[in-house]
């Protein structure tokens, strides 16, 4: 039963087949139907040799084996991170800071340009009058889980007060930890400060 | 690092041989607050814009702390252009500057900054016009809000004279010399200097795709402004330099013709055309190709010991 239902089918298909190959002609044969004569490898005598020594003297294996031994030389690309850093952009953008003269003086002087321009909403500034009657902020917040790191607050600070230092490294453990206060931002001005500068030194006037 | 105090005064009458004590008179008045101003206005110019410096300290004592206020007041509001990106953060800064400004003039309780303070100070004692200010303020936002590079050298020497002139305009308000020739020269002397920073400022201006090679001269020689941005085709941009150069050094010939009937104190605050014409001569001799490493290095392209020498040459001989 089987292998008439099998036998039934073969004459189908050897049926069909027929009738597209009746469908076609020999006038336009195809392209691909040509048959190639570089298809098939040549088979001379140097050919054999040198494949079968490729096989013998595990050529390829040794090959490997020296690229590798190369790289074993060569220099490393990767760096013992925290031992190490990588090169960091003088005008990276990282931790905030708020700046002070040399005279000790804090820098900002609550002009709230920062607070306007922050496109994340990060900043909040209260400020009110000291008693000596300069103007000064009581309260500098800065929500670092809100931050978007694109430096527009220290663009717009007329008097270089916030900045965006060049340390990456501050994770904490809580999100409470990340809502930097004015305490803190002044702290990280006291030590970054030497490398605040320096990045914030440019050549000289261009225009 | 900036600003520093006492020790920064000193300084700046060691660099006069100790013959004029720049401070005896007028900041033993001052509080400790104008005098912290005072010194940050110094150190400011001095980091920043130090061929003037070596100019300034030739000023008579009373002129030279004004002088030194209005050049940190420059410094302050050139460096806006250089620190942002989005041309709308330096317009809010230069907005800031001009309510400063006006917060002076309207007797206002000054704002928390070294060279606002300073500057309070100074318009207390002398009288400058507010006029100058807003020009110079004006023109920076402008140059911030240009989207193209000028069109013909007119508008390059609108700019200079809006920068350069107007700060030497102030200097010799603020030293009491009401003269014509005085105003003229400074107005030559001015544009000289301004163009001649904007030529040294070329690789840096193009580096943030700006240039103040105006379009109509490019075209006279072929260059795109792509070229002028990636320092290519330097032929042609040697050939539109030197244009632009020698209108600068027209301006400085000019003014130094009128040295005849410009007056022997306001010589001394016309000063700033040594450097100028010195800058000029170091683009000469490097063939106008603005990204030489020598018309880029030292001061405008000679040592700074030179340049010191030149101008107390100058300033001896009473000439500019």
């Amino acid at each position: 039963m089987l292998r008439l239902a099998s036998r039934r089918l073969l004459q189908a298909e050897s049926t069909g087949f027929r009738w597209v190959a009746a469908n076609r002609d020999f006038h336009s044969t195809p392209a691909s139907a040509a048959p190639t004569p570089e298809a098939r490898e040549p088979k001379d005598w140097s050919t054999v040799l040198d494949k079968s020594m490729n096989t013998l003297f595990l050529a390829e294996l040794f090959r490997g084996m020296n690229l590798a031994l190369k790289h074993f030389f060569d220099k490393k690309v990767t760096i013992n991170y925290p031992f190490e850093k990588g090169p960091l952009s003088p005008r990276f953008r990282g931790e905030h800071a708020l700046r002070r003269y040399a005279t000790g003086e804090e820098r900002c002087i609550a002009c709230k340009l920062c607070e306007a321009v922050c496109p994340a909403q990060a900043i909040t500034i209260e400020a009110e009058a000291r008693e000596d009657g300069s103007r000064r902020t009581t309260r500098y917040d800065i929500d670092m889980t809100k931050c978007i790191y694109c430096g527009f607050c220290q663009e717009a600070c007329p008097v270089d007060a916030i900045v965006e230092g060049p340390n990456f490294e501050f994770v904490t453990e809580t999100h409470e930890e990340l809502l930097y206060d004015k305490e803190k931002l002044l702290q990280n001005g006291d030590r970054w400060e030497t490398e605040i500068a320096e990045n914030l030194r440019t050549e000289g006037l261009y225009r | 690092m900036e600003g520093l105090s006492v020790s920064d005064i000193s300084l700046l009458s060691v660099d006069q041989g100790g013959t004029e004590k720049l401070t005896a008179v007028s900041m033993t008045t001052a509080s400790t607050t104008a005098r912290q101003a005072f010194s940050y206005c110094v150190h400011q110019v001095r980091k920043y814009d130090y061929a003037n410096y070596l100019c300034l300290l030739h000023l008579p004592p009373e002129v030279r702390k004004a002088a030194f206020v209005l050049r940190a007041f420059n410094v302050e509001t050139a460096k806006v252009g250089d620190s942002v990106r989005e041309p709308q953060l330096g317009v809010m800064r230069l907005v800031w500057w001009k309510e400063a400004v006006d917060g002076i003039y309207k007797k206002a309780s000054p704002l928390e900054h070294p060279v606002v303070q300073a500057l309070t100070s100074v318009i207390s004692e002398q009288r400058l016009s507010k006029q100058w200010f807003s020009r110079l303020i004006e023109s920076r936002m402008s140059d911030l809000e240009m989207t193209a590079p000028p069109f013909s050298m007119a508008e390059v020497e609108r700019y200079a004279e809006n920068t350069a002139s107007v700060l030497l305009y102030l200097t010799l308000e603020a030293a009491g010399i009401r003269n014509t020739s005085a105003d003229h020269a400074a107005s030559h002397i001015g544009k000289a200097a301004g163009i001649g920073l904007l030529l040294r400022g070329t690789p840096v201006h193009g580096s943030r795709r700006r240039t103040y090679i105006p379009v109509d001269l490019a075209t006279k020689y072929g260059l795109s402004q792509e070229d002028i941005y990636r320092g290519e085709n330097r032929e042609a941009l040697a050939d539109a330099v030197h244009e632009v150069a020698s209108f600068a050094h027209a301006h400085l010939k000019h003014a130094r013709e009128l040295a005849g009937t410009v007056p022997k104190e306001a010589k001394i605050v016309l000063l700033p055309a040594v450097p100028a014409g010195v800058l000029l001569q170091s683009l000469e001799k490097c063939n106008f190709n603005v990204f030489d490493g020598r018309f880029q290095s030292g001061v405008y392209g000679v040592n700074p010991l030179w340049m010191q020498l030149l101008q107390r040459w100058h300033a001896f001989k009473g000439t500019y």
